[in-house]
């Protein structure tokens, strides 16, 4: 379970964030203080607090502050939401699963050409075709229609499998 | 490979192959196998955090339900899409800061894989 909920912040978050939670896991039974969390790892105090408000954010850690009655400082106490991990990906993937519906939409409402250089020029719609009388915008070359059914096809399948996915319980 | 793990890799295989949550008494009827001998073996499955148990009740009665949790090898199939891992998936839309019908990364992943998988 440990390592791979490391892995997992490792994936979407980067190395940095994967060694802060890496330290909140061995002591996952008590709350850390920023200032020790900076200590074990050897970082700066400013880079840990970074990542945890980056961390807490997608509701991954939480915090408690506490004033010092004397100083009127506020101390905080970060404590880790190992569960809420599998949530973000959940919530991510939800995300994902309307940005290729709007891109399916687009793909089935537009005609699309493509350069015949072979160059890897960007496809455009037949609008930007049409502006630039059917000749590439990047390179000058004439423009050919591009089938895009495949990729019809292609994300209509992506979309079944990620609804498949999310709308299961386990 | 020992009987025992056999046992819980007969038992996992069968809730992954199920994807609902299975009543703990149900698996044992399933499998064909003394219910003591798959009780041990899902304790030592929800031990090492494979499965998770429940109870819920349904019509009057309490029931243990078992269902398999997601190993990090399921969940590394995450970056297929490249949108799951990108920064700035909270700002993309149509018609915001960034655009999936502009997306060059999305482009070349979608044009890419339909290719291959055609």
């Amino acid at each position: 379970m440990p390592e791979n909920v490391i892995k997992l912040v490792q994936m979407l978050f980067g190395e940095t964030h994967a060694k802060v939670v890496k330290v909140m896991l061995e002591d996952s039974n008590r709350e850390l203080r920023d200032e020790e969390i900076a200590r074990r790892l050897g970082m700066r105090i400013n880079d840990v607090r970074r990542v945890l408000y980056q961390l807490h954010n997608n509701q991954i850690v939480s915090y408690r502050k506490v004033m010092d009655p004397n100083t009127r400082w506020y101390t905080y106490f970060w404590k880790l939401n190992v569960n809420n991990i599998y949530a973000l990906i959940r919530r991510r993937k939800r995300r994902v699963l309307e940005i290729l519906k709007q891109r399916l939409e687009y793909e089935r409402a537009n005609t699309f050409f493509k350069c015949t250089s072979g160059k890897g020029c960007p496809v455009v719609t037949f609008d930007v075709a049409m502006e630039h009388y059917f000749r590439c915008p990047v390179c000058g070359a004439p423009l050919e229609q591009f089938d895009n059914s495949k990729i019809i096809r292609f994300l209509e399948k992506e979309i079944a499998k990620l609804e498949e996915e999310l709308s299961e319980n386990v | 490979m020992s009987r025992s793990v056999l046992l819980e890799e007969q038992i996992l295989s069968l809730l992954r192959k199920m994807r609902t949550p299975i009543p703990q008494s149900q698996i044992a009827k399933m499998l064909n196998i003394d219910s003591r001998l798959v009780s041990r073996a899902l304790a030592r499955l929800a031990r090492s955090g494979k499965i998770r148990r429940n109870y819920v009740t349904l019509n009057g009665k309490r029931l243990l339900v078992v269902y398999p949790v997601k190993t990090v090898e399921e969940y590394a199939d995450i970056p297929y899409i490249p949108c799951l891992l990108c920064p700035n998936l909270n700002k993309c839309g149509i018609g915001q800061e960034f655009d999936p019908t502009k997306c060059e990364k999305l482009t070349h992943w979608l044009i890419h894989n339909s290719e291959r998988g055609s």
